[in-house]
């Protein structure tokens, strides 16, 4: 389009700076007054001044003056040409509207995504704070038991050692199972048919025996390297750090083809966040392992703060596993955890950059994490495995803070409230850490970024991150940083499946994000239905359904526990709704749609992660076993209950969860062993879930008598029709890159 | 002494919130931006005016600053209403049909006024503009329409 306008030039490009006081009030009296007055001369192409050639009336000429002297654009004259002043002005004004119409339809844009920034943003940390809440339960529990010692899970700590050096039992699996065979040492070539696997849409896995051959290989070879991981850019010139790729197999396909595979030249660093949320995790975990098998000199992974079970349990990779491994995902979710307790917790470049997942704290010391046993830490969320010796917590706290923290623009170091673990740390902690580590400066991921990367802290910081369209397709661009032997950062930042987004329009892009955002806070939202309708009623005595738009934003910032832009969401969780007031029935009318509900029950919350993760009950139930007698009193077991309701509010008060232990104390004598208690809780789990399905039962009874209104419908298949997955081969050239010019 | 609506307050917090910093307030070259946001439309001129900055990190303004300027930009008359550009660009109409010549609203946008450039040209076209006809011409009110109905941010 623009190929055919004859006038232009490449130093159009720059935006005119208009000196002119108002634009919008030229009038003609005014160019006249204002234009008798000045030089005749012009700026000819060059920019050198030149003397006017009077071709024009006076009226003409005058306006022509006034924009030579303000320096405005040097090829108007063309057009203008034997046009009248009024005509001219006309013009100009009719430019200028546009312009500035245009410029407000652009920031209107940028807020709309930043709204909806916010949105993924404050859901992302809310739930990872309710999982942090773990840690502090334990912690407390640890506390509070009189003689508690941070015994373990002896259980498993047998099974531990053994699943590394045998073969455990593998059992088939039904449906499609590639042919493909995989044999250690694993070479380019297996990468390369290990990739033509993994890219296919779902259907085709690999045979889980070879999975598991990746996973012990990987975890055997991981366990020889330190907690530090020094690399070296002597032989390479040059490295590439990737950062949190969570599942996205298509990102790292397009990495991978844009930079090259690893080798000795071509060495990669990747910073923790493998899996979770994305869809192939289980892929992007098998073929980063076997990278690091065929080229071990060549590429070193991180771990990240979802390199844990606890994390897996709640955000999703645990039910891929599952799902794709149904009879096997157990034994292979072990030796997953193998794989994470022994990969290292960081790296340093050159000894003067430090490549960790989340940052650091005012008291993280590098040498006490390279002494720590790291093996020790399956999950960070759970108090270490030890052999009888007291936990020690300043250790545990040191793992937190370089797994969890973020970076923050005001000084200080201050406790992350926002994720509920690590901490914030300014930039005045940033430069003493440095200096005391005599550091150029960090390499960070953890962060989401609109453009896959940002530098902060004076360039002190750089979080980079590598999965693009996290949030939703079209919410932001990955990126990959080359760093050359002077440790000088290079981006490249992209987006993948390309095509998907690009013949759509902005708005049409927009709309995507936008609706996915919607989608997810409105899962949220149910989680506290009834409490809103509650809330909701008690505002509204008459029983009309409208509340006044205050009243609203407040009841779902208390209940929701969000600090969103609630003002802004109201026409879009309110639909329908007039300038005045609220119709709220509307917002939990939406929250019982079809997309919605469906949406919820994909979820999990904390709770179901928690009765889901035997190993996290058996552990609290060693701790409250002070005495190793492989039975607990109710009177200790109330304790925990207590700081359990605490940390996390689930659905049952402590009088039901006792109530329930009292019922599996068979024999009556006071006491409930591991079996019991475990019992205790699947069976609150089944009532659980059988309370939610009748909750749902009645709900879409609710449903069919009254019909939600025809606003709220629409919104509901707008949102179902946006977020509509298509699932297709990953193709990693179909991707939009661009290196970004260095600083 | 700003009098601005609390409810009004209330989004240049959010706006602020979102482009600025904690304790500083706004980047000044974001001036224009926020203002836009918050459905204000200054000229570029009227923005530097009121203290908009070309450059980054030359000079902060925060909240209590900002509010006056709210005010005083929100009184200018000079919005810009549908007919407005209509006129206008009819007068580019030749042959009365409501259709003008792409290439003369390009150049009009890269060369006129408060000039946009190449970059920002495409993106309007893309999201607001049908494309062009055999013979290079545009319905314009169609364009304007679509320019002018962005769904509010803040109401």
């Amino acid at each position: 389009m623009l190929r055919s306008c004859v006038c232009l030039r490449s130093e159009s490009t720059k935006r005119r700076s208009s000196s002119v006081e108002d634009a919008s009030s030229c009038r003609s009296s005014e160019i006249e007054r204002v234009g008798a007055s000045m030089q005749t001369t012009t700026l000819g192409p060059n920019g050198q001044p030149q003397p006017v050639a009077a071709q024009t009336t006076t009226r003409a000429s005058s306006l022509l003056q006034l924009f030579q002297r303000k320096g405005w654009c040097k090829h108007f004259r063309k057009p203008l040409r034997g046009m009248s002043a009024s005509r001219a002005e006309k013009t100009i004004r009719a430019a200028i509207f546009i312009q500035k119409w245009y410029r407000q339809h652009q920031a209107r844009r940028e807020m709309q995504k930043r709204c909806n920034w916010q949105i993924f943003q404050n859901l992302e940390y809310a739930s990872e704070q309710d999982q942090a809440e773990l840690y502090k339960f334990f912690n407390d529990l640890i506390k509070n038991m009189p003689q508690a010692a941070a015994t373990g899970n002896k259980y498993h700590q047998n099974s531990r050692i053994s699943i590394l050096e045998e073969d455990g039992e593998l059992v088939e699996e039904a449906g499609d199972i590639v042919s493909t065979r995989i044999e250690l040492p694993i070479t380019k070539n297996d990468i390369d048919r290990l990739i033509d696997v993994f890219r296919k849409k779902k259907g085709n896995r690999l045979h889980p025996k070879y999975v598991a051959m990746i996973l012990r290989e990987g975890a055997r070879c991981l366990k020889q390297m330190p907690n530090i991981v020094m690399v070296s850019t002597a032989v390479s010139q040059q490295v590439t750090v990737c950062g949190d790729l969570h599942g996205k197999l298509d990102d790292l396909l397009v990495v991978l083809y844009k930079n090259g595979l690893p080798s000795t030249s071509n060495p990669y660093v990747f910073n923790g966040d493998f899996v979770d949320r994305g869809k192939k995790g289980l892929e992007v975990l098998l073929l980063l392992l076997s990278l690091y098998l065929a080229f071990p000199n060549s590429v070193f992974l991180n771990r990240g703060n979802h390199e844990d079970s606890v994390m897996n349990a709640r955000y999703g990779f645990s039910r891929e596993v599952e799902s794709k491994y149904p009879r096997n995902y157990k034994q292979l979710l072990l030796l997953i955890d193998e794989v994470y307790r022994w990969l290292p917790l960081g790296s340093v470049l050159n000894s003067r950059v430090l490549i960790v997942h989340g940052g650091f704290s005012d008291s993280t010391s590098l040498d006490l994490i390279k002494s720590i046993d790291r093996g020790k830490y399956v999950s960070i969320l759970r108090p270490p495995v030890t052999d009888g010796e007291p936990l020690d917590k300043t250790e545990w706290q040191q793992i937190f803070d370089i797994m969890w923290s973020d970076p923050q623009s005001m000084q200080g170091c201050k406790p992350n409230t926002l994720r509920g673990a690590g901490v914030w740390f300014g930039p005045d902690v940033t430069e003493t850490f440095l200096k005391r580590h005599r550091l150029n400066y960090v390499i960070r991921s953890h962060e989401c970024k609109p453009n896959g990367h940002e530098f902060m802290h004076d360039n002190k910081v750089i979080t980079i991150f590598s999965a693009s369209n996290y949030y939703a397709m079209g919410s932001n661009k990955g990126a990959y940083m080359r760093l050359n032997n002077q440790l000088m950062p290079h981006f490249v930042q992209y987006i993948s499946a390309a095509s998907q987004t690009k013949r759509l329009s902005f708005r049409q892009r927009m709309g995507i994000v936008e609706s996915s955002a919607l989608k997810e806070l409105a899962v949220r939202m149910r989680d506290h239905r009834d409490e809103l309708e509650l809330e909701f009623q008690k505002c509204d005595p008459d029983g009309s359904g409208h509340i006044t738009i205050s009243k609203w934003c407040c009841v779902m910032e208390s209940v929701t526990k969000l600090g969103l832009p609630w003002r802004l969401l109201r026409d879009k969780l309110a639909p329908g709704t007039d300038s005045q007031s609220v119709n709220y029935v509307t917002t939990l009318d939406l929250l019982d749609t079809d997309v919605i509900m469906e949406a919820e029950a994909d979820g999990t919350t904390v709770m179901d992660a928690l009765y889901a993760n035997k190993s996290s009950l058996v552990t609290i139930f060693n701790i409250i076993d002070a005495d190793n007698s492989g039975e607990i009193t109710l009177d200790e077991f109330e304790t925990a209950i207590d700081l359990l309701v605490a940390h996390m509010p689930g659905v049952y008060s402590k009088e039901e969860m006792l109530e329930k232990c009292r019922m599996m104390d068979l024999n009556g004598d006071g006491k409930v062993d591991l079996n019991e208690f475990l019992e205790a809780f699947r069976l609150s789990d089944l009532h659980r879930k059988q309370q939610q399905e009748e909750d749902m039962r009645r709900r879409s009874t609710h449903r069919t008598i009254q019909n939600p209104s025809d606003s709220v419908t629409k919104l509901a298949n707008a949102i179902s029709k946006n977020t509509a997955v298509v699932e297709q081969d990953i193709d990693p050239t179909d991707c939009e890159a661009d290196a970004v010019d260095p600083k | 002494m700003a009098d601005v609506p609390k409810r009004e307050v209330e989004n240049v917090e959010f706006v602020f919130e979102v482009m600025g910093s904690p304790g500083e307030g706004i980047d000044a070259v974001d001036l224009g931006d926020a203002l836009r946001a918050l459905n204000l439309n200054p000229t570029l001129a009227l923005i530097e005016k009121m203290g908009g900055t070309k450059k980054r990190n030359e000079k902060k303004i925060k909240l209590d600053e900002f509010l006056p300027i709210y005010s005083q930009v929100k009184k200018e008359k000079e919005q810009g209403c549908y007919e407005d550009f209509i006129e206008c660009l009819k007068l580019y109409d030749k042959a009365e049909n409501g259709t003008m010549l792409l290439a003369e609203l390009q150049h009009a946008l890269l060369a006129l006024g408060e000039s946009l450039d190449d970059e920002q040209v495409e993106t309007l076209f893309a999201d607001c503009m049908d494309p062009e006809d055999d013979e290079g011409m545009i319905p314009y009110s169609q364009f304007i329409q679509r320019l002018m109905s962005d769904p509010v941010v803040f109401d």
